[in-house]
């Protein structure tokens, strides 16, 4: 058991201070989630950060989710780091939003939701435009797609490799129905990239919420760590949103148990340094 | 019951302590009414020394002992803590000066009392040094002058860190969890010698050294290297090839030696409660003993990190 954990992907949203419009079709998590919420789910486990990963569902308040979470830090949240939204898919002139981002020094990454996006989103210049400027902004891309975008993701990173890119949640696969290919090819071809890192978070809800068994997950969680390995893998916890299927503690035992043939060392990379790393926390 | 004197406080305290962790759901859901009744059948047994703080449950310990004392409060000595409040490493802790102050005050509305008899920082290791002996500690002097608090202390899991604060401070007591037990006697090092001669109360918890000790195990968050974890387990397969719970052994191990005032266990029913309480006239049986800390020996006194210091 790692000493101590950091948290790779975390939400807190407030639905009376900005807008979340997705939250109307999860009735269970509609309401607010605030740090206080998270210091009660974590339990006893160790967990000295997290990484704030942008929720809002208002482009235009972008901006002032950072500025909340930046004010969330500064009066006692132990957030390390904001991956926050940018309209990449404005090519060259997404470069004024994230001239205004550099100003928080929280904020480490961006993330531009693809997953609700149509085929093709991804691939589209001046999308990859956008996604190529951050490297000139130090800011990592966390990738958020459904597992039948993961083509497009591959074509995307394959031309940006000057970018830090984190696939966030696996790259959502089918775990319900047990959907394994082309997913696990995909995943393999992404492994190949050594700017590519990957997220061990999400996969609860993307199991059969109500009946899911450890064992759905297993075959997902060994691909992912035979592909990305213990130097490429982090972990998170994607709650509040993991609370739809499982505890945060529940979710992190399933974790610790996964990765507990790796040496200690490999341990703390998964549970706390990759991050710190991959972040510049 | 049997009966000690809590260093130099005056107060006389069973030699069990009822560790309140439970009470706030710590070691699985108890509801209201089992929470309120493990309190008095505690009572019942004699025991009249009940440890908890705002950290177990969120709160939820401390607000159901406040509960379950009603008509009760004047049989028993209260010790609560402050400083801590979640496990997240940095902003779980909070040991400046203005943070013990008020978080005293809430514990003292959730315990439904006029004054805490035992008020303590928890898990002093957590907090910058400077800060707990600059503020936290004058805190708690000032708590004392205020009545607010009989009775100051420390507590945390380094025990030569714990150490270096209480020789550095003047408080009534010291807690040392994890640190006498079967796999570990470092208490016995400096701590215990260093109390002594300061005619400190000094209080022992987690004999099972947070379920290292038990039959199943530790929960997963047990911060233990696989190392100790194994070497424990291998003990407690033994004890149960021989018929007894290692937890019994463990409870038998830390109750029969005087070296600590208060002894703190944590139980969740009153069965438990029982079958601990008529440990504390039995001695361990000295072979099982013997055989166990001889498969203990390659962990023995082998700890993990814990907190800054």
């Amino acid at each position: 058991m790692p000493n101590k954990i950091i948290d790779s992907h975390v939400h807190f949203w407030d639905p009376e201070l900005l807008d979340y419009p997705w939250l109307e079709d999860v009735p269970p998590i509609n309401r607010s989630f605030l740090p206080a919420d998270y210091s009660q789910a974590i339990g006893n486990f160790p967990v000295a950060g997290q990484v704030f990963v942008q929720a809002c569902g208002n482009p235009n308040q972008a901006m002032a989710e950072v500025e909340w979470v930046s004010t969330l830090a500064k009066t006692g949240a132990s957030v390390k780091g904001i991956i926050a939204f940018a309209p990449l898919e404005l090519g060259e002139r997404a470069a004024g939003a994230l001239e205004g981002l550099t100003r928080f020094p929280l904020v480490k990454g961006i993330r531009r939701l693809i997953q609700s996006e149509p085929l093709g989103f991804s691939t589209q210049p001046e999308f990859v435009r956008g996604v190529q400027l951050l490297a000139d902004f130090n800011f990592s891309f966390d990738i958020c797609i459904k597992h039948h975008q993961l083509q497009d993701v591959l074509q995307l990173v394959e031309q940006c490799p000057d970018v830090q890119f984190v696939l966030d949640h696996i790259g959502k696969p089918d775990i319900a129905v047990g959907l394994i290919d082309p997913w696990k090819e995909q995943i393999t071809q992404l492994a190949t990239y050594e700017n590519v890192t990957c997220k061990l978070s999400g996969l609860v809800t993307e199991a059969d919420i109500e009946a899911w068994q450890p064992a759905d997950l297993t075959p997902y969680i060994s691909h992912i760590l035979e592909t990305f390995g213990p130097n490429r893998t982090m972990f998170g916890s994607d709650w509040p949103v993991c609370t739809l299927a499982t505890t945060y503690q529940k979710w992190l035992e399933i974790t610790l148990e996964a990765t507990s043939r790796f040496s200690p060392v490999e341990q703390d990379q998964i549970f706390y340094q990759n991050a710190v790393d991959f972040y510049k926390l | 019951m049997k009966m000690s004197a809590l260093g130099k406080t005056g107060l006389q305290v069973s030699k069990i302590g009822f560790g309140c962790a439970p009470l706030g759901n710590e070691y699985g859901e108890l509801d209201q009414a089992e929470a309120l009744h493990a309190v008095h059948a505690a009572i019942d047994h004699g025991i009249n020394f009940f440890d908890t703080s705002p950290y177990y449950g969120r709160t939820l310990s401390e607000t159901r002992l406040g509960e379950a004392l009603k008509g009760k409060r004047d049989q028993v000595v209260v010790a609560t803590k402050g400083g801590r409040f979640s496990a997240e490493l940095e902003s779980g802790f909070d040991f400046s000066y203005n943070s013990i102050i008020s978080m005293c005050e809430a514990s003292l509305k959730r315990l439904q009392t006029d004054v805490i008899d035992v008020y303590q920082l928890h898990d002093i290791e957590f907090g910058k040094k400077e800060i707990v002996l600059n503020e936290a500690i004058p805190a708690l002097y000032d708590l004392k002058k205020a009545g607010k608090v009989r009775f100051i202390g420390a507590t945390g899991f380094p025990v030569d860190y714990l150490h270096e604060v209480i020789t550095q401070a003047d408080l009534d007591l010291t807690l040392s969890y994890c640190h006498f037990n079967l796999q570990n006697q470092a208490l016995h090092r400096k701590l215990l010698p260093a109390a002594r001669e300061r005619n400190m109360g000094i209080i022992n918890a987690s004999v099972t050294g947070m379920g290292l000790l038990t039959p199943q195990g530790p929960q997963p968050w047990h911060p233990a290297s696989d190392n100790i974890k194994s070497v424990c387990k291998r003990a407690a397969d033994y004890c149960t090839e021989q018929g007894v719970s290692i937890a019994q052994l463990a409870i038998q191990f830390a109750l029969h030696r005087d070296d600590c005032d208060v002894t703190l266990l944590g139980t969740r029913t009153t069965a438990e409660l029982e079958s601990s309480v008529g440990l504390i006239d039995q001695s361990p049986d000295p072979d099982l003993l013997e055989q166990v800390l001889k498969i203990l020996e390659p962990v023995a006194n082998l700890t993990w990190p814990s907190g800054y210091h």
